[in-house]
C-alpha cells in the first residue's frame, strides 16, 4: 500500500488552490475506501476494446506488426506496381499503395467503416510477383492478403 | 573453379557475362532490383567532375563539348579516389581503350535483347526529362535514345490524358524555360493529342506499356501518329513505350511519325527504363549460358590460403551452400543492400569490410547521420562512401593490405564517387564490372 | 510602387493564435487582416504535438484551467470534427518511478470526472499483463498501466481552416509577407505597418485602429518594431517522425531526466517527443540536433524497448513563446498566456500582443484577446468562435459515397476527408483532378490545385504544411516535380521558377531528414539524390 501511495507527499505540496486540495481530498478518500471495501469488476481490457473499438483500435496483432515493420522499409520505388502491371494484375489497391496503407491507414479505415471497400472485387492474386522485385524485400503478398482480412 | 558473382545489377550482369565469354565457370547470385532498376534511361560516363558543375549542358550547346572520353580524362585528374582513377591512375588513354571496349561488349550482349545502348562517344545527346528539364546524355536506353533535342526543328508531346505522373503540357513549359536558359533558340513545342486507341490508356504507365508489347496495339499507336511528324522533328512519348519489345515498337512509330521517336527520361515510381534494362540484364545473363540462382547471401565466409569461400544463399525454396575459389561483390550501396545500416552504423553486411568516403575518412562504424552535412548541394561524406580497392578491384583493408584473397569488387560498393552527383554510376558499374572479371580469372590461373 | 489597404485590425503572425484571433474578429463583423511572413503555421504551430489535450496536469493546480481546456477541446471538436481524432494514451508505471500508481490513479480519477466535457473516456487500471496484451511492444518491467485518451488534430489545417474561415467572413490573409515596420502618428500611437511581400518584392501599407502581434516567438522581434520590448524564453522542442504508426496507442515515456514525453499517433505515422529547451538560436534556421534526438529515442526505449527497430523519416523542430521565467526550469515554466496593450503597459498604444499559451487553448486565447480588442474599438459582439463550425466541419462526409462519385481511391478519399470535411466535393468538383500526385499520404492534383486557387497557397515547399504532400518516405521524391508543375499550371510559374521551387522543397525535406537519418532512410535518400540531381541540371540551383 505505501509503495502503491508513493510520491503522495510530493504531489501534495505542489498543490494549488483550495479548489485543488478539495479536489485531492475528496477524490482520493473515494479511492481508498474504493480500494478497501469493493472489487474491481469488468475485464478492463474488454473495457478499453469496448472504449476505444469505435476509433479502430483494436488488440494487436503480432504477426501484424511484423508485417507493417517490414513494409514501413518500403522505398517508394514502385518496382512492384510496375511488376505487377506487366503480369496483368489489378488488385483493389496496387502493390505501392497496399504498402503504403498498411498500418498507416489501417484505424482510419476501421473507424469510418471501410474496411470493407478493400475486400470488394477484384482481388490480388497471390502471385508475388510484386515482392520478388522488392529492393526492401517486403513480403507484399502478404500485405495484399492483411488488408483484405481488415475488420 | 567456380567464380561466384554477388549482385544482379549492372556491375553484377557485366562481370557475369564477361566471364561466361571467356568460358569461365561462372555462378551469378542474384536478388531483388537495385539502383540499376530504377535508373531514368540515361547512362553516362562521366557526366560532370566534382568540380565542374553541369559544365558538359551549357558547353555542349555552344560547340566547346567535352566529349565523353575528354570529361573521363578530366575526372581522373580531378578525382583520384574516383574508382576510374583508382583503375587507370591518370592513363587517360588506359581509360578511354576500356570505355570503348566496354560500351562495346555491353552492345554485343544486350542487342540481342532490344536493349543496346545508343549514342556514340562523340557528342552527348540532350534529352527531356518528364518534367521538362533537359539533360545531356552520352549513351541512353532505346525507350528515351532518340529523343536528342539538340539539333532538332522542332518538339512534339504526345499527350496522354489521366497517365500518373506525365502531363504533356508540364513537359512543353519545363522545355521552353531550359531551351531558353541554355541560350537555344526557342523551338516551337506542340502537343499531340487524341492518339490512344481506345482501351490503351490509363493511370498506370506500367498498364499502358505492358499492353503495348502486344503488336496489334502498338500498329494501332503507329496508325495514329502516322504523319504527326515532320522533318526536323522530334517526337516525345510518356514512358510507355512497351516493356518487351520497346526497341522494335520505336522504331515503328517513328517510322509512322516520320521523325524520331523517344519516351522522356522518367523516375521512381515510373522509372520504366530502368525497369527495363534490368530485366534485359536477366534476360542476357541466362542466355550466356551462366547459371543463375535468384537469391540472397546470407552469410560468406572467405576461404584464408587457397582455400575455397563459402556463401550460404537464401532462396525462394530454401538455403542453399556455394563454394567458390574466386569472388565478385557487386551488391551495390544502400538501395542494392551492398551497403547496409545495423544499429544506427553502416556496415558492409557480408565480409565487414572497412568503408571508407571519398576523402578518405571511415564511415562505417559510425552514425549514419554524423556522416552527412547540412546543404542538399554540397557533397555528404555518406553518399561517396564505399569499399575501398586497388587498381585490380580488390577490397583493401584498413592498413592498405587487400581484405581477403581472391575476392574483387565492381559497381557501386566501391567508394569514392557520389553517383547522384556525379552521375557516373552507370559508367563505374560497366568498367569496373568488366576489370574486376578480369581480376578474377586472372586469379584462378 | 505601393498599394494602401485600411482595416480595423492588422494581425501580425499567422499561426494559430493569430488565425485564431482572425477569425473571431471576421466573425464579430471587425474588418480585419493578416500578414504571416512565410506560410500560415509554419512556426510553432507546426512543430506542435498536435494534441489538443485536456490539461491534466494543471489539476494540481487549479481545476478550473482543467475544466476550460476540457471544454474547450470539445469546442473544437464540435467546430471542426474532421480534423480530429482520438488518441488512446497508455500509461506505464515503473517500479522505480517517483509516483506510485495509487497517487496516479487518483489523478486520473479527478480527470475523468472532466473528460465527458471532452467526450473522453473514463481511465482503466491495467495489470501488467493486461497492458502487454494491448500493446506487446511495451517493456516488461512494468509494475502496471493506465489508459486515458485526448485528441489529436491536424495544427496546421486548424491553422488554414481558421484563416479560411476568416476570409469567407470578409478578412484578407497575406502570406510570405512581412511587417518591415510599423506606421506611427506623431504621438507615437501604432497605426498600421508596411508590409513587403517577399515573393515579388512589392509593399503595401495596411492602415489600421490597432495591430495584434501574433508573432509567436517572433514576438519580440514585432514589438521592437514598435519601440517595445516583449521577453520571453523561448522554448525549443523537436519530435520524430516514424514512417508509419508505432503503436494506435500513445504511451508514455520518461527522460533521462525524468521528464515526460510520448511516442503518440499522428495522422497516419507516429511522432515521438518532445524537449523543452531555452532557445538563444535564430528562429529561422532552427534544427535538430544528435543529442536531442538521442535523447528522446533514449526514453521511449525505456516504455519501448525495440523502438529503434522503427524506421524515423524525419524530425521536426519548432519554438515556444514561453512566457518570462526566471530561475526555473524550462518545463516548470507557466504555460498560461499573456495579453499586452502596448498603451497600458508600454508607451505604444495601438498595438497589442498575445504571447504564451498552447494548442489546445487557442481558442480561449483568441476570445480573450478579441474581447478586449473589441471593448478597445467600441465593437459590441458575441463570440461565436465555439458555436459555428470551421470549414469543412459543417457535416459529417461519405467517404465511400465521395469515392465512387469521383472515381477516386479510398485512401484518398479518406485523407482528403480528413482535411477538407463536408467541403471534400467542393475540392473535388473541377475538371480532371483524379491524378494522384503524392502517393504516400496520398493527395490528388485537385487538392492541390484548390489549394492554389482558393487557399492562397504560394510555395511548393509549403505542401508539407498544407496537405502533408512530401511527407512521408519518399519526402518528395516521387511527387515535388509533377506538384510544383500543377502549382506552375494554378499561379502562372515559367519552368524555371518551378525547377527551383522543386530544388527548395528537395533541399527543405534534408534538412528535416539528415539530423536524424538511420536505418532504411539512408537508402531512401540515396534514391531521393538520385532523382533531383538526376532531373535537375544546374546543381547550383540546388540551395
Amino acid at each position: 500500500m505505501k509503495r502503491g501511495y508513493r510520491g503522495f507527499l510530493r504531489e501534495f505540496t505542489r498543490t494549488g488552490s483550495w479548489r485543488a486540495i478539495s479536489l485531492q481530498v475528496r477524490t482520493g478518500a473515494a479511492h481508498m475506501l474504493r480500494q478497501l471495501f469493493l472489487r474491481r469488476s469488468g475485464d478492463p481490457v474488454e473495457q478499453f476494446l469496448a472504449h476505444y473499438g469505435p476509433d479502430g483500435v483494436r488488440a494487436p496483432d503480432l504477426a501484424a506488426r511484423a508485417l507493417a515493420l517490414e513494409a514501413s522499409q518500403c522505398v517508394v520505388c514502385g518496382l512492384c506496381s510496375l511488376e505487377c502491371a506487366r503480369v496483368g494484375g489489378a488488385p483493389p489497391l496496387d502493390p505501392r499503395e497496399a504498402v503504403i496503407a498498411t498500418s498507416r491507414l489501417e484505424t482510419d479505415l476501421l473507424r469510418e467503416g471501410l474496411a470493407g471497400e478493400l475486400a470488394s472485387g477484384a482481388a490480388c492474386a497471390g502471385c508475388d510477383a510484386c515482392s520478388s522485385v522488392c529492393p526492401a524485400h517486403i513480403p507484399i503478398a502478404r500485405v495484399q492478403d492483411r488488408l483484405r482480412a481488415l475488420r | 573453379m567456380t567464380i561466384a558473382v554477388v549482385g544482379g545489377g549492372l556491375a553484377g550482369a557485366v562481370a557475369t557475362l564477361a566471364l561466361a565469354e571467356r568460358g569461365a565457370e561462372v555462378v551469378q547470385i542474384a536478388g531483388p532490383p537495385g539502383a540499376s532498376a530504377l535508373a531514368a534511361g540515361a547512362f553516362d560516363l562521366a557526366a560532370a567532375s566534382p568540380g565542374v558543375p553541369w559544365l558538359a549542358a551549357r558547353d555542349a550547346l555552344r560547340g566547346n563539348a567535352l566529349s565523353a572520353l575528354e570529361r573521363l580524362a578530366l575526372l581522373l585528374w580531378e578525382a583520384p579516389s574516383h574508382p576510374y582513377a583508382r583503375m587507370f591512375g591518370r592513363d587517360a588513354a588506359a581509360a578511354a581503350s576500356a570505355a570503348r571496349a566496354g560500351i562495346a561488349a555491353l552492345s554485343r550482349w544486350l542487342a540481342p535483347h532490344g536493349a543496346a545502348l545508343q549514342g556514340d562517344f562523340a557528342a552527348s545527346a540532350l534529352l527531356a526529362c518528364s518534367p521538362g528539364t533537359l539533360r545531356p546524355v552520352d549513351f541512353a536506353t532505346p525507350g528515351p535514345a532518340g529523343g536528342d533535342l539538340s539539333a532538332c526543328a522542332e518538339i512534339a508531346l504526345i499527350d496522354a490524358p489521366g497517365l500518373a505522373g506525365y502531363d504533356a503540357r508540364f513537359t512543353a513549359r519545363g522545355l521552353a524555360a531550359e531551351l531558353a536558359a541554355l541560350g537555344l533558340a526557342q523551338k516551337p513545342v506542340r502537343i499531340i493529342q487524341n492518339v490512344w486507341p481506345e482501351g490503351l490508356l490509363d493511370a498506370q504507365p506500367a498498364s499502358v506499356a505492358a499492353r503495348l508489347d502486344a503488336p496489334a496495339a502498338g500498329e494501332a499507336l503507329a496508325r495514329a501518329l502516322r504523319g504527326c511528324g515532320g522533318a526536323g522533328c522530334v517526337v516525345l512519348a510518356p514512358p510507355v513505350l512497351g516493356i518487351a519489345r520497346t526497341q522494335a515498337l520505336v522504331a515503328q512509330l517513328a517510322e509512322a511519325a516520320g521523325c524520331a521517336v523517344a519516351e522522356v527520361l522518367s523516375f521512381p515510381p515510373y522509372a520504366l527504363a530502368g525497369y527495363r534494362f534490368e530485366r534485359a540484364l536477366r534476360a542476357a545473363v541466362r542466355a550466356s549460358g551462366a547459371r543463375v540462382i535468384d537469391g540472397r547471401v546470407r552469410a560468406l565466409h572467405a576461404g584464408q590460403h587457397g582455400a575455397s569461400h563459402e556463401l550460404a544463399i537464401e532462396t525462394r525454396t530454401g538455403a542453399q551452400q556455394l563454394a567458390a575459389r574466386a569472388l565478385v561483390l557487386a551488391t551495390g550501396r544502400f538501395t542494392g543492400g551492398g551497403l547496409a545500416p545495423s544499429d544506427g552504423e553502416v556496415r558492409e553486411p557480408l565480409l565487414g569490410l572497412p568503408l571508407h568516403d571519398a576523402e578518405g575518412r571511415r564511415i562505417d562504424g559510425i552514425p549514419a547521420h554524423r556522416s552527412v552535412r547540412k546543404g542538399y548541394a554540397t557533397w555528404q561524406p555518406l553518399y561517396t562512401a564505399g569499399v575501398r580497392v586497388d587498381p585490380q578491384l580488390r577490397p583493401l583493408a584498413p592498413r592498405g593490405e587487400p581484405a581477403a584473397e581472391r575476392v574483387f569488387c565492381a559497381g557501386e560498393l566501391i567508394g569514392g564517387f557520389d553517383p547522384a552527383r556525379e552521375r557516373t554510376g552507370l559508367g563505374v558499374a560497366l568498367l569496373t564490372g568488366l576489370a574486376a572479371a578480369a581480376s578474377a580469372a586472372q586469379a584462378l590461373q | 510602387m505601393t498599394q494602401l489597404l485600411r482595416t480595423r485590425v492588422l494581425v501580425i503572425g499567422g499561426g494559430i493564435n493569430g488565425t485564431g484571433a482572425l477569425r473571431d474578429l471576421a466573425l464579430r463583423g471587425v474588418p480585419c487582416m493578416l500578414v504571416e511572413k512565410k506560410e500560415l503555421g509554419s512556426g510553432t504551430t507546426w512543430a506542435s504535438s498536435g494534441m489538443i489535450h485536456g490539461g491534466l496536469r494543471y489539476l494540481q493546480k487549479d481545476p478550473e484551467v482543467t475544466r476550460h481546456s476540457c471544454v474547450d477541446s470539445g469546442a473544437i471538436q464540435r467546430i471542426a470534427p474532421h480534423l480530429v481524432f482520438r488518441i488512446p494514451f497508455l500509461m506505464p508505471v515503473f517500479p522505480e518511478d517517483p509516483i506510485g500508481p495509487e497517487i496516479v490513479e487518483i489523478g486520473l480519477e479527478m480527470y475523468d470526472r472532466f473528460v465527458p466535457l471532452k467526450n473522453g473516456r473514463p481511465h482503466t487500471r491495467l495489470t501488467r499483463e493486461q497492458a502487454l496484451t494491448l500493446e506487446p511492444a511495451l517493456s516488461p518491467r512494468i509494475d502496471c498501466a493506465f489508459t486515458l485518451d485526448e485528441w489529436g488534430i491536424d495544427a496546421a489545417r486548424l491553422c488554414a481552416a481558421n484563416a479560411l474561415d476568416a476570409v469567407e467572413h470578409g478578412a484578407s490573409v497575406f502570406t510570405h509577407s512581412e511587417a518591415v515596420e510599423l506606421l506611427r502618428e506623431a504621438g507615437g500611437r501604432v497605426v498600421g505597418a508596411r508590409v513587403r511581400d517577399r515573393l515579388r518584392g512589392d509593399e503595401t501599407t495596411i492602415e489600421a485602429e490597432l495591430v495584434l502581434n501574433a508573432g509567436g516567438p517572433w514576438g519580440p522581434d514585432v514589438a521592437e518594431l514598435a519601440g517595445e520590448k516583449l521577453k520571453l524564453r523561448p522554448g525549443k522542442g523537436i519530435h520524430l517522425v516514424f514512417e508509419r504508426r508505432v503503436s494506435n496507442l500513445a504511451i508514455y515515456a520518461r527522460g533521462v531526466d525524468g521528464r515526460d514525453m510520448f511516442t503518440f499517433p499522428h495522422e497516419q505515422n507516429s511522432m515521438a517527443g518532445t524537449t523543452d529547451d531555452d532557445y538563444y538560436g535564430d528562429l529561422d534556421k532552427i534544427e535538430t540536433r544528435e543529442d536531442e534526438a538521442a535523447y528522446v529515442l533514449e526514453a521511449m526505449e525505456r516504455s519501448i524497448p525495440r523502438v529503434r527497430d522503427h524506421r524515423v523519416v524525419h524530425a521536426i523542430q519548432g519554438v515556444r513563446p514561453t512566457l518570462y521565467g526566471f530561475g526555473a526550469y524550462e518545463d516548470e515554466l507557466s504555460r498560461d498566456y499573456r495579453i499586452i496593450d502596448h498603451g497600458q503597459e508600454g508607451s505604444a498604444p495601438g498595438i497589442w500582443t498575445i504571447t504564451g499559451g498552447k494548442l489546445a487553448a487557442y481558442r480561449l486565447m483568441a476570445e480573450d484577446v478579441t474581447d478586449r480588442l473589441c471593448g478597445a474599438l467600441g465593437v459590441d459582439a458575441r463570440c461565436r468562435t465555439a458555436q459555428l463550425p470551421l470549414p469543412g466541419g459543417e457535416a459529417p462526409l461519405d467517404h465511400a459515397q465521395l469515392a465512387k462519385r469521383f472515381g477516386i481511391g479510398i485512401a484518398a478519399a479518406l485523407r482528403l476527408g480528413f482535411r477538407h470535411g463536408a467541403r471534400a466535393p467542393r475540392v473535388l468538383g473541377g475538371p480532371n483532378g483524379q491524378r494522384t500526385v503524392c502517393a504516400c499520404e496520398p493527395v490528388l492534383e485537385a487538392e492541390l490545385r484548390h489549394a492554389a486557387a482558393s487557399e492562397g497557397l504560394r510555395k511548393l515547399v509549403d505542401c508539407p504544411l498544407r496537405m502533408r504532400l512530401g511527407n512521408g518516405a519518399c519526402q518528395g521524391a516521387s511527387c515535388a516535380a509533377f506538384a510544383a508543375q500543377v502549382l506552375a499550371d494554378e499561379l502562372g510559374w515559367d519552368g524555371a521558377r518551378a525547377v527551383r521551387e522543386v530544388a527548395e522543397l528537395a533541399a527543405a525535406r534534408w534538412h528535416d531528414v539528415a539530423p536524424v537519418l538511420a536505418g532504411q532512410q539512408v537508402a531512401q535518400m540515396e534514391i531521393h539524390r538520385a532523382v533531383f540531381f538526376g532531373m535537375i541540371g544546374a546543381l547550383e540551383v540546388l540551395p
